[in-house]
């Protein structure tokens, strides 16, 4: 069975995507997926090079050949990290829409003024049964100002940093939580500072941080498409997370490696409070356990009433270790109501 | 990186000189010519530290700078252990010495500051600390403490390997390492077991490797203590 996905766009503010389904149980990271029956089967591309499309259209300060290198260069960012095979290739320039189903994955702008907090999308034609990934649209909002200059522009959004975003849900990846925000008061919600590309609000306009994919987008891709000895080197964490002896849906746990720094992150995914956290460098780390609160719930689980958020932030006071190509020990962390 | 190798060097080579320039004790604590030593005791090895760091976000500025969200310090704690060692004496003054030791330290990291509140806590996990080293030893006899005692001291390296719990990960390093102490004979013989003693010593060990946390400080300098008793043959 083939069908279109629909996009559920975030309301939060300078929200730059979409989400489908949020699939995956037990794997690593936060996957886009297809529920089929009691089960749900990640998206993914079915082979590379995926083939992409470029809309001939323009916006004010960006030409056609001026996006084309912009989303060239995103899609290159991704394609370039060592442990995932995905790879990309531009196919040509098309008059077709971003969203027409038509079997080309096209990437341009549209005019979308009733998505006024929305700068990009990325939308699906997949195979239900399979989780395989027909075709994929990703179009960038003209009702905003875009550049496409090295530095930024203020005032401009840099269109490289918002299409590599929109292309880590090209690929399959959901969101990551790996952000600060607080609420802006006219609604939605303002980005103190964030450690994912995939984190679901964009940094302000003039900013091109989002060109660079961290630690926690590397194991996102690396952990669908994985290649270059992927899972030989990187270990995991496993482990449950309790409230008052229950175990705890949506919580966000985070991994933090001593020696380099890097964070990683992923959720609780069932009932009993499971997570896995993969594609983490061999060595100690430390474990972060929050409620899903510095964005909307929706950007991450379609049943939001699921999550559990009345819990106070926690810290493991035990050094989890992992190990290369292996699963640290199982770690439970109990955390009390708020 | 020059004075972990100096030191020990400096100190090896004035005890050298030293010990060459006094004549031998008529009696002596000083080890016989080609005999064998072998001790068994304990060791306290000083506390590591290992640096602070920051998980980091980005923060949403131009030009971007970190956003941390807790901040850590960690150490790996003091600890006892097990120390032996085996000395082959060259002459009575000079010995040439091979040594095991093994412990259990505490690697205690400290994160405080969290953004969100969450209470600072001590994360802990326990380590297995192997070494070997190599020493040359020199007897002061010049120095000696009457017929019983006599001081000495030592400089040489090392190999150190420290696993994580369950050997989950190993990495190893190594030390370089002077220091000294007095041995005291309580008995003498002359049979295959010739004297009997007790050995204390403290010694400075400049270790590269094992858990490092911060690659700006690949040097620790460690104290170590030890006791034990030993047996010459």
């Amino acid at each position: 069975m083939i069908r279109r996905v629909p996009q559920l766009f975030t309301v939060a503010a300078l929200t730059c995507a979409l989400a489908v389904t949020f699939a995956q149980r037990l794997g690593a990271y936060l996957k886009l997926g297809s529920t089929v029956g009691s089960s749900t089967v990640s998206l993914k591309w079915g082979g590379s090079p995926v083939r992409y499309f470029v809309n001939s259209g323009r916006v004010p300060g960006v030409s056609a050949d001026e996006f084309r290198g912009a989303v060239d260069r995103a899609f290159h960012t991704w394609q370039d990290v060592p442990t995932s095979s995905v790879s990309f290739e531009f196919a040509g320039y098309t008059d077709a829409q971003p969203l027409d189903d038509d079997n080309m994955s096209t990437l341009g702008f549209l005019s979308r003024s009733d998505l006024d907090r929305v700068l990009a999308s990325t939308n699906f034609l997949i195979d239900t049964r399979t989780g395989q990934i027909l075709e994929s649209d990703i179009f960038f909002n003209s009702i905003y100002s875009w550049s496409v200059s090295d530095a930024g522009v203020q005032g401009f959004y840099d269109l490289q940093s918002i299409a590599t975003h929109e292309i880590g849900h090209f690929q399959g990846l959901g969101h990551s939580a790996l952000g600060e925000t607080d609420l802006r008061p006219g609604g939605g919600r303002r980005l103190i500072a964030a450690a994912a590309v995939m984190f679901p609000i964009a940094y302000a306009n003039g900013s091109t941080t989002g060109r660079t994919l961290t630690a926690d987008d590397i194991a996102g891709t690396s952990d669908i498409y994985p290649d270059g000895g992927f899972r030989e080197t990187t270990g995991s964490i496993e482990g449950r997370v309790t409230l008052n002896g229950k175990g705890v849906y949506g919580a966000h746990v985070v991994a933090y490696h001593m020696q380099t720094g890097a964070l990683v992150g992923n959720f609780t995914l069932d009932d009993s409070g499971s997570f896995v956290i993969a594609g983490l460098q061999e060595g100690p780390h430390l474990l972060r356990v929050e409620p899903l609160d510095d964005a909307d719930v929706e950007s991450f689980f379609d049943d939001s009433s699921r999550v559990e958020q009345g819990f106070a932030p926690r810290i493991y006071d035990r050094i989890v270790v992992v190990p290369r190509g292996g699963v640290a020990p199982s770690v439970t962390v109990t955390v009390t109501g708020r | 990186m020059m004075l972990r190798i100096v030191l020990p060097g400096l100190v090896a080579a004035a005890c050298l000189l030293w010990t060459g320039l006094v004549s031998a004790q008529t009696v002596s604590a000083s080890p016989r010519r080609h005999t064998f030593e072998v001790t068994a005791g304990v060791a306290w090895f000083g506390a590591v530290t290992l640096g602070t760091g920051s998980a980091d976000l980005t923060k949403n500025q131009t030009p971007p700078s970190p956003y941390p969200i807790f901040k850590t310090d960690s150490s790996v704690a003091s600890a006892a252990g097990f120390d032996g060692r085996l000395a082959f004496a060259l002459t009575r003054q000079l010995a040439i010495e091979g040594g095991f030791s093994y412990a259990s330290p505490m690697l205690d990291t400290r994160v405080s500051g969290d953004v969100e509140g969450a209470p600072a806590v001590t994360a802990t996990e326990r380590l297995s600390q192997y070494g070997v080293d190599g020493s040359v030893v020199a007897h002061l006899t010049g120095w000696q403490f009457g017929p019983h005692a006599v001081p000495f001291v030592y400089g040489g390296a090392g190999y150190l390997r420290q696993a994580h719990e369950r050997d989950i990960l190993v990495t190893t390093g190594h030390e370089f390492h002077a220091g000294g102490g007095l041995k005291y004979v309580f008995r003498r013989g002359s049979g295959l077991l010739k004297d009997l003693g007790v050995r204390g010593d403290v010694r400075v060990s400049f270790r590269s490797g094992g858990v490092e946390l911060d690659a700006n400080e690949p040097t620790h300098a460690i104290p170590v203590a030890s006791v034990g008793a030993f047996v010459r043959f």
